[in-house]
């Protein structure tokens, strides 16, 4: 339990040095916000239908971005064979981890969520609950599996274009379920159509993060 | 005539592991000469 | 098994099988009423389909089993199965764009069937990339595991959600046909070339296995020199 409080504020600390990571998905997540803007010839009433997809795509990418860089630094640091090598079981490394890319993702993803909320002149407010238990449900299992991709990408040489050919195939459905239950909760659906998104989302978030969890020994032994 | 899109699925998946087959093959001659090459080194000379 | 089945054995029955499909396909099978010729891609398109959707299963069981019991014949295994099925996978996504057009007058939909089978090349392209591009050689069977594991675990999750996905939007009529009505002349066709296809498979998944084989022997020689 300890080592995994020591790993997770590690993280904190080194990134709050820098702020690289942060700042980098913030930037690039709203800077997908806006190029989308553009992309679609669309009225508002279409504009915000395809909100939730929006914000769901630019979570994806600035999270792909940010446990990209959340395991470049340990790897050139040497950081990465001094912590396998130290008497830390590696599921403790890994909730620590996990736990250091769910802050940084949540805090880019609150960022975007209140960008968003601006530009297109849309109150998240009234579903806020809902919204946040399946934005932070899906997060989880998204941040999961690029922990563990980040770890296996980092042994590879093309590991910016390796870490996202992993994580996309494979995080899909939390992607495409999170964001059709954040639909449905943001343009008030009944309460029990809306609690069904979150148990699906929940379900595969669970399935992937105990997964990631089990396999994260087999990534980091030798 | 033969329907062209029948035509074109047959000959295309043919094409595939024509291709693939020749691939492994390739692979495999490589492989094994040098496999004699090493092994033909180390009679001779090495101690 | 290699010394009971010697490989030339088995590509003599895989070349014999494959014409007899090829037979049943075109002489044997009747033709289909409403989609005329172009259907006999479906006996191919099917065989490829089922095989490549195994063979993940397959490249899974070789995962698991190389975490579990960290032989190289597991890890072998795994690896030409990967290889193997993507091969057959990309049959898969050129038969159907293929079979599509003239039938149904489209080229490509985001229908449940197709989607999952795009999202399986994905995961076959992922496991494939990363045995490419892994630095250190001595991690490289480990990783793939892991993806392998967590591949085959996504296919299932894309297999469930799917059928939930299914009941919630309604889906273009595509691809409804293959099971309604099929003469049996045309189950016993369909049979008959998945067979030959899982030879195939099979037989290739050997081959490979062989050149990795050689390849661990040559690294091996070489060391004795270095």
């Amino acid at each position: 339990m300890r080592a995994v409080w020591t790993i997770f504020v590690k993280d904190l600390r080194v990134e709050w040095r820098t702020r690289e990571t942060a700042v980098s998905m913030v930037v690039f997540g709203i800077l997908v916000i806006f190029l989308f803007n553009f992309s679609f010839n669309t009225g508002r009433e279409e504009t915000l239908r395809m909100l939730p997809g929006l914000l769901w795509i630019a979570f994806a990418f600035a999270g792909v971005l940010g446990f990209n860089r959340s395991f470049a630094a340990e790897r050139e640091n040497g950081c990465l064979e001094a912590v396998t090598l130290a008497p830390i079981d590696p599921g403790s490394i890994f909730v620590g981890k996990l736990l250091a890319n769910l802050v940084f993702l949540g805090f880019a993803e609150a960022v975007m969520v209140f960008v968003a909320a601006l530009w297109y002149n849309f109150s998240f407010v009234p579903a806020l609950g809902a919204f946040a238990a399946i934005t932070f449900l899906g997060t989880l299992g998204y941040a999961a599996l690029g922990t563990i991709f980040g770890a296996v990408a980092a042994n590879t040489r093309m590991r910016e274009v390796m870490l996202p050919a992993l994580q996309f195939p494979v995080a899909f459905w939390i992607l495409v379920l999170a964001s059709d239950a954040c639909s449905d909760a943001l343009r008030g659906a009944d309460w029990k159509v809306v609690w069904g998104g979150i148990e699906r989302v929940a379900g595969v978030s669970l399935v992937f993060t105990v997964a990631s969890f089990l396999l994260f020994e087999y990534v980091l032994e030798e | 005539m033969v329907n062209k899109f029948l035509f074109a699925a047959y000959a295309l998946v043919w094409i595939i592991f024509m291709v693939y087959a020749w691939s492994l093959s390739r692979r495999q001659a490589r492989l094994l000469k040098k496999l004699e090459d090493l092994k033909a080194k180390t009679p001779e000379g090495k101690h | 098994m290699a010394k009971k089945f010697p490989i030339g054995a088995h590509l003599a029955i895989t070349l014999a099988w494959i014409v007899i499909s090829l037979y049943m396909i075109f002489l044997y099978a009747p033709q289909e009423l409403t989609m005329g010729e172009v259907q006999r891609i479906f006996y191919i398109h099917f065989s490829l389909a089922m095989t490549a959707l195994f063979a993940y299963g397959f490249v899974f069981v070789g995962s698991i089993g190389y975490l579990w019991k960290r032989s190289k014949a597991t890890d072998d295994f795994a690896f030409a199965c990967a290889e193997v099925g993507f091969v057959f996978c990309c049959g898969v996504l050129v038969t159907g764009p293929l079979w599509a057009k003239p039938v149904w007058g489209i080229w490509w939909t985001w229908d449940a069937r197709l989607t999952s089978t795009f999202i399986l090349w994905l995961l076959y392209i992922a496991y494939l990339m990363l045995r490419a591009y892994v630095t250190n050689p001595g991690r490289t069977e480990s990783l793939s595991a892991v993806v392998g594991t967590l591949g085959f675990i996504t296919s299932i999750v894309d297999y469930m959600a799917i059928r939930w996905w299914r009941t919630q939007h309604p889906q273009p009529v595509i691809g409804g046909g293959p099971s309604s009505g099929l003469d049996p002349r045309m189950w016993a066709t369909v049979f008959v070339t998945w067979g030959a296809f899982l030879c195939l498979f099979f037989y290739l998944v050997r081959v490979r296995i062989g050149i990795a084989r050689v390849r661990r022997e040559v690294s091996r020689l070489r060391q004795q020199w270095a």
